[in-house]
């Protein structure tokens, strides 16, 4: 995958790993608050588009170094987090998520018609790259940072912090009686991912190189990365890299069939949680478990004739 | 210890508790029983920080807890099991108690350290074999000795028991009143609500009994068994005659 870049005919390629690496970025963020911490929320192309955003001004506007404005942008992003949070992460389950779900689309109407905020209102923003700029140096950026982000979601999950958030996941009254600070757990696990988000929002701006509030903000976005989690497998570390992958892959399949791909999107979360809620991993775990009861079966019947 | 001064908790008209007050010296056990809907499940979640009474006091070692959020209180020394139990289903059995062992908040401690410590306290109750296990996949009995354990993790000085003998056949009462016991040697005060009078009249330094939100009789538990309006409120005319 790292070297495919060389290869001066994969133009189309590198964009479309471009592409898949920002999905597997966007989804592993949301995991961390999403799967790891069970706060399923809705609007996380809030934290993406500001992201994307606040890159344009810094980068745009103010004339400063990409690098510096894409870690500006993320922290910016994850501080925004904290205020969206301390509110919103009160709500429990159902209304955490039409909660966060409502403000994802508040802030795109908002985006649409306040241009002295968002740069270039409706129509949006192009970006001009630094010169010498080329896809590939996207391609590079994008898997850094996706290789960062796996880091982080192992970290997180084999931390005490990440078995609090497990704990609250599975019972939040549970995990407040036996000592666990509910609400900052929830806040410092949203920032997190509002970090990785809000980066992958900057990032993503270096080889689209336009901004519009519908590209950024908006329920598609934020339900995208819902739906790679799910796929791959909610909560896990490898899961949303898997999801995000298989996801981007369908999207490119389905291209064809513009009028149906909804619809097939639709089934196929449908199928997943009514049968298989923990997607491709749960999957995986149950081909091994047959695997292995086989085997078993077979060396019983070995012991068993002989 | 742990004092509550004239407690009171109304729910719209109703009134679960009224004027209930309550005092646990250090290494007591004290039962608390009453028909069910007499306001001991309020009183625990009031001590706990998980309802706010309506009047009164709770103090520990002198100090206010009202106000107080639970995760404070079980910091302050005060852990509790739940009658409904409540397990962390996805995690294993060994997570859960670690869960109880990092939440101390005393000093910092790695995770792995933290598997160690759950392991000895899993030890105690007896599921050291059941470590590796979701917590969904338990019984009953293993769900409310996880509970106990959970709770022992965070190094409580009271220790708040929810009807932990509940759905528990003689065998398995038995092992859990043996807990309850080894308990009381470590030097930790407990208050236990509990509706097998066996169990708790042989454990049970002093009774407190709640009948309509009130305070109806305290005492040891041969006062309790022979007491006039604790047998016409709860226990019934067999309870004397055995």
């Amino acid at each position: 995958m790292v070297a495919i870049p060389e290869m001066s005919e994969a133009d189309v390629i590198v964009r479309y790993l471009s592409w898949a690496f920002l999905i597997i970025i966007l989804s592993s963020g949301w995991n961390i608050i999403g799967g790891y911490a069970g706060q399923f929320s809705l609007g996380h192309s809030v934290f993406y588009g500001i992201g994307a955003y606040v890159f344009v001004m810094f980068f745009h506007t103010f004339k400063i170094h990409w690098a510096l404005s894409i870690l500006i942008a993320g922290i910016f992003s994850s501080i925004t987090s904290i205020v969206i949070g301390i509110p919103t992460l009160r709500l429990r389950g159902g209304y955490f998520a039409v909660g966060t779900l409502a403000l994802s689309e508040v802030m795109r109407v908002w985006a649409n018609n306040a241009p002295e905020v968002f740069k270039g209102g409706v129509t949006g923003v192009a970006v001009t790259l630094p010169e010498g700029w080329s896809a590939i140096y996207s391609y590079y950026l994008m898997l850094s940072l996706t290789v960062i982000t796996i880091v982080i979601s192992y970290f997180v999950k084999n931390s005490t912090l990440g078995l609090k958030l497990r704990a609250i996941r599975d019972d939040e009254d549970a995990a407040d009686g036996l000592g666990i600070n509910v609400l900052t757990c929830k806040i410092i696990a949203l920032m997190l991912s509002s970090l990785i988000v809000g980066l992958a929002g900057a990032t993503q701006t270096t080889f689209t190189a336009y901004v519009s509030p519908d590209s950024v903000f908006g329920t598609k976005r934020s339900l995208e990365m819902v739906l790679a989690c799910l796929l791959g497998g909610l909560g896990t570390i490898y899961g949303p890299v898997i999801g995000g992958a298989l996801f981007e892959l369908l999207a490119r399949i389905l291209w064809g069939f513009p009028h149906f791909h909804l619809l097939i999107y639709g089934s196929i979360i449908v199928i997943l949680i009514v049968f298989e809620p923990r997607g491709v991993i749960g999957i995986s775990d149950r081909l091994k478990h047959i695997l292995r009861l086989k085997r078993f079966l077979k060396v019983s019947s070995i012991v068993g004739g002989s | 210890m742990l004092e509550g001064v004239n407690i009171s908790k109304f729910f719209g008209g109703l009134a679960a508790l009224k004027n209930v007050s309550f005092s646990l010296s250090k290494g007591e056990i004290v039962g608390l029983i009453g028909p069910n809907g007499a306001g001991k499940t309020t009183l625990f979640n009031i001590i706990t920080g998980f309802t706010t009474p309506s009047s009164g006091t709770i103090l520990f070692k002198g100090k206010k807890l009202n106000g107080l959020k639970p995760h404070e209180i079980c910091r302050f020394g005060i852990a509790r099991t739940y009658q409904i139990v409540k397990p962390f289903s996805n995690l294993t059995v060994l997570e859960n108690v670690a869960v109880g062992v990092i939440s101390k908040g005393r000093n910092k401690i790695s995770l792995s350290k933290a598997k160690i410590e759950a392991l000895k306290i899993l030890k105690l109750v007896g599921l050291e074999n059941k470590e590796s296990l979701l917590a969904r996949n338990l019984t009953l009995m293993d769900k409310k000795m996880l509970e106990f354990a959970r709770a022992l993790a965070t190094e409580p000085e009271v220790l708040l028991l929810d009807e932990v003998c509940a759905g528990l056949n003689p065998t398995e009462t038995h092992r859990a009143i043996q807990l309850i016991n080894s308990l009381r040697e470590r030097g930790i005060t407990i208050f236990w609500i509990e509706h097998i009078m066996r169990a708790i009249m042989t454990v049970a330094d002093r009774i407190i009994v709640l009948h309509h939100g009130e305070k109806i009789a305290e005492g040891s538990p041969r006062e309790i068994a022979n007491d006039a309006r604790v047998i016409d409120a709860y226990l019934g005319e067999k309870y004397l005659l055995e």
